[in-house]
């Protein structure tokens, strides 16, 4: 198993026929010079054979000599039959002698710098490869033909450490295999034969080695194993295993990379949408502020500037008073959503609460919708561990959204009732427009305001992200359902309290 | 792959792996050979006995290491002495040497001799490159024999058909199954190839370096030479072409040529 010659030395497909005709031209100057032992056209064979070294090596040289010496023979025999061993002999046969001596130098120190220069020649080219911005799977397929195209051996696999296998029949390594011994001993397992075919077939595993250890092996099956290809293959174990690693933490980084390029776009998208919306927000604030102030400002100026009938202050006064209520519940929500911006929960006095009671207080601050709101209360309902103030916030904000968002003459249910034994739902039902699927999951949301929802009603988008602040800090739960063209149904539950 | 399904220590096959059964029959051999050898028969009973013996004995090892019956081994042993003692008899007696690789081509072509690598497909281009290489290392022999021992080409149907008949029948076949076919791979699954084929080739030259029956020392050394080379040499065809028969071709052209030499 050698890494296979690419190119090699130009025209080495002549060059046999070169050093035989070589080696049959110096033997016929030899012939034409009497068949003498010590004519000096036996220098010569120094050409052909130091050529065959070059071009193939030390198996060429080793072919070269040996042809040499049997064309030499017959020269040389003969002189040995009739004379023994004369001077002319035995400078014939020192000059063969050396020529097979410098031959297989030559052809040895070509072969050792032809194999050099291949392993690196492979080991840029994995190196190449690995370096490639590819999957690791496709990776290893082509880092597999590779291996079995430049090393001339049967087959090659490549066995992962996490359970992958790239094989020429795509199986996998099974757990008693060599393969699999190999990849967790971490250390290299050579077979001389696997008896199963009539020429013998070597086995050579070896660990790939990465930074932290053995990250799979390396096996291959091949005609020959030297312990040249041996010391190669370990070699070649370590070089994939750290490109392998390289490979894989180049694709980690790059995976990661763009995650966090998605997780930034995301991060500023919604930055974006939350700046739009605080903006919407401070537009909507400024004039719900507005509203109130000029009521209170308009009619302040009257009651202080002109006379009412009794009846009238009592009217305008009304109107201050709502006005101011509403202004106190906007600020009241500011105050929520600032602590619940900064992280902090909202501060809570819990008593023991009749829930029919809350409702009905609610109840009265609605009167004016008079028919429109249905309430419902289920039969001896037990009390709840609950902040009448937060209690009568969270109604009053979806009782207040859900008539807003209604048509004038359709009604809204308010409920109350027991769910299990240590629970009690209440329930605003509206038949307004609904809101859409994609806003569902944004409705608690602060700013949020779904689609159509400013040009319906006023509103600031801080309502139902202060009940669900409210009911989560009492331990509770909020859900929402709805339907576009049949109604929306924000329910919520409290904790309810034994009797 | 091999390595994918089987676990790593793998306990190589005893190399007499497969005598079991031909045990007796190789030691019956060797036990005939040495008593040929020993001068203590008639000359033509020994000569008998030494065929059948050593070749007959080399051919059933290697037969029985290809997985071959005892029987089917016997059968060549009992052709080999027939043929011999035919020659006795008259010299044309050297053509029922032809059964013996008439029966062994009986075999591999049944596939029962694949195993020792001969079988189908046959490799007839390798086979014609190795009679080629047997015909070149001929000439060698020509050369050197004819400027050195004054040796010429004479063709005498009396001296080579059975000469011939004997090299066709029992030297060459013995030669490349037992040496290539059986030493030699077994050697192989376990040692390097070219280590393999050193100790081969050396066993199989060490053959005709003792062997008795080569009359001078000149001869034996020569004799000993050619058959180091064509042993390296139908190794080498064995390995490339992974076939006996280019060795078989290059052994078979060059003993023909051999025998075509004579002094004189």
């Amino acid at each position: 198993m050698l890494p296979s010659a690419r190119g090699g030395v130009a025209g080495a497909s002549l060059l046999p026929i070169v050093v035989a005709a070589l080696l049959a031209a110096t033997t016929t100057g030899i012939a034409l010079d009497g068949a003498d032992p010590a004519s000096p056209f036996r220098h010569l064979y120094f050409l052909p054979v130091v050529l065959a070294a070059f071009a193939f090596g030390l198996a060429g040289a080793a072919l070269a000599g040996l042809g040499a010496v049997l064309l030499f023979a017959p020269v040389v025999l003969p002189d040995v039959e009739r004379h023994g061993l004369t001077a002319e002999v035995g400078e014939a046969l020192v000059t063969l002698m050396l020529v097979l001596v410098v031959g297989t130098i030559v052809g040895a120190l070509r072969t050792q710098t032809h194999r050099q220069s291949q392993r690196l020649s492979l080991l840029v080219a994995v190196q190449k490869l690995l370096a490639r911005d590819d999957e690791i799977e496709i990776l290893l397929r082509r880092l597999r033909s590779l291996l079995v195209a430049r090393l001339r051996v049967h087959d090659v696999a490549i066995v992962l450490a996490d359970g992958g296998c790239v094989s020429a029949t795509g199986e996998d390594a099974r757990p008693s295999s060599l393969a699999a011994t190999v990849t967790r001993a971490g250390r290299a397992i050579f077979v001389a034969d696997t008896g199963e075919h009539p020429r013998p077939c070597r086995v050579g595993a070896v660990p790939l080695i990465g930074a932290s250890g053995p990250v799979g092996a390396l096996v291959v099956e091949a005609d020959a194993l030297s312990a040249a290809d041996r010391a190669d293959l370990v070699t070649f174990g370590v070089y994939v295993g750290l490109g392998l690693e390289h490979a894989r933490l180049v694709a980690r980084q790059r995976r990661a990379a763009e995650e966090l390029d998605a997780k930034v776009a995301e991060a500023t998208r919604h930055l974006e949408e939350m700046d739009r919306a605080k903006s919407t927000f401070i537009a909507i604030v400024s004039h719900e502020l507005r509203t109130p102030l000029t009521a209170l400002l308009g009619f302040g100026e009257l009651l202080a500037t002109r006379d009412f009938q009794a009846g009238e202050v009592h009217r305008l006064a009304g109107i201050i008073h709502r006005e101011t209520e509403r202004l106190v519940r906007l600020v009241d929500d500011l105050v929520d959503l600032s602590r619940l911006e900064r992280g902090g929960a909202p501060t809570l006095r819990r008593t023991r609460l009749c829930p029919e009671r809350a409702i009905e207080g609610v109840a009265e601050i609605f009167r004016d919708a008079g028919a429109r709101l249905v309430f419902e209360c289920g039969a001896a309902l037990p009390d709840v561990d609950a902040d009448p103030d937060a209690v009568d916030r969270i109604l009053k904000n979806l009782i207040s959204n859900a008539l807003k968002y209604s048509p004038p003459s359709a009604s809204v249910r308010v409920a109350a009732d027991q769910e299990g034994l240590r629970r009690v739902r209440f329930t605003v039902e509206d038949r307004g427009p609904g809101i859409p699927p994609t806003a569902l999951p944004h409705v608690f949301e602060p700013y949020y305001r779904a689609p159509g929802a400013a040009g319906a009603a006023r509103g600031t988008g801080l309502g139902l992200a202060v009940v669900k602040a409210l009911v989560e800090a009492h331990g509770g739960e909020v859900e929402v359902t709805s339907e576009v063209g049949f109604g929306t149904r924000i329910s919520f539950t409290l904790a309810a309290l034994s009797s | 792959m091999w390595a994918l399904r089987h676990p790593g220590h793998v306990v190589p096959l005893p190399f007499v792996a497969g005598w079991s059964d031909a045990r007796a029959l190789v030691i019956g051999c060797a036990a005939a050979g040495t008593v040929a050898a020993a001068n203590v028969l008639p000359p033509d009973v020994a000569a008998v006995v030494g065929v059948a013996a050593v070749h007959g004995g080399l051919l059933a090892a290697a037969l029985t290491w290809g997985g071959v019956t005892t029987t089917g081994a016997g059968i060549v042993i009992a052709l080999l002495a027939l043929a011999r003692a035919l020659v006795a008899l008259h010299p044309l007696g050297g053509l029922a040497y032809l059964v013996v690789p008439l029966w062994l081509a009986f075999l591999a072509g049944a596939g029962r001799l694949s195993r020792l690598g001969l079988g189908r497909p046959w490799p007839w281009d390798a086979a014609a490159i190795g009679a080629l290489a047997g015909a070149a290392l001929a000439l060698h022999l020509f050369t050197c024999a004819s400027r050195t021992l004054g040796y010429g080409i004479r063709f005498d149907a009396a001296a080579f058909i059975p000469a011939f008949g004997y090299d066709l029948g029992a030297n060459i076949l013995s030669g490349e199954l037992f040496f290539r076919g059986a030493v030699l791979q077994h050697l192989w699954r376990r040692w390097s190839f070219g280590v393999a084929l050193a100790v081969a080739s050396a066993a199989a030259t060490l053959r005709y370096a003792i062997d008795p029956f080569v009359a001078t020392p000149e001869l034996r050394i020569g004799a000993a030479v050619y058959m180091a080379l064509l042993a390296v040499l139908n190794g080498a065809l064995y390995r490339w072409s992974g076939s006996l028969l280019p060795g078989l071709a290059a052994a078979t052209v060059f003993f023909a040529c051999y025998r075509l030499l004579a002094a004189g």
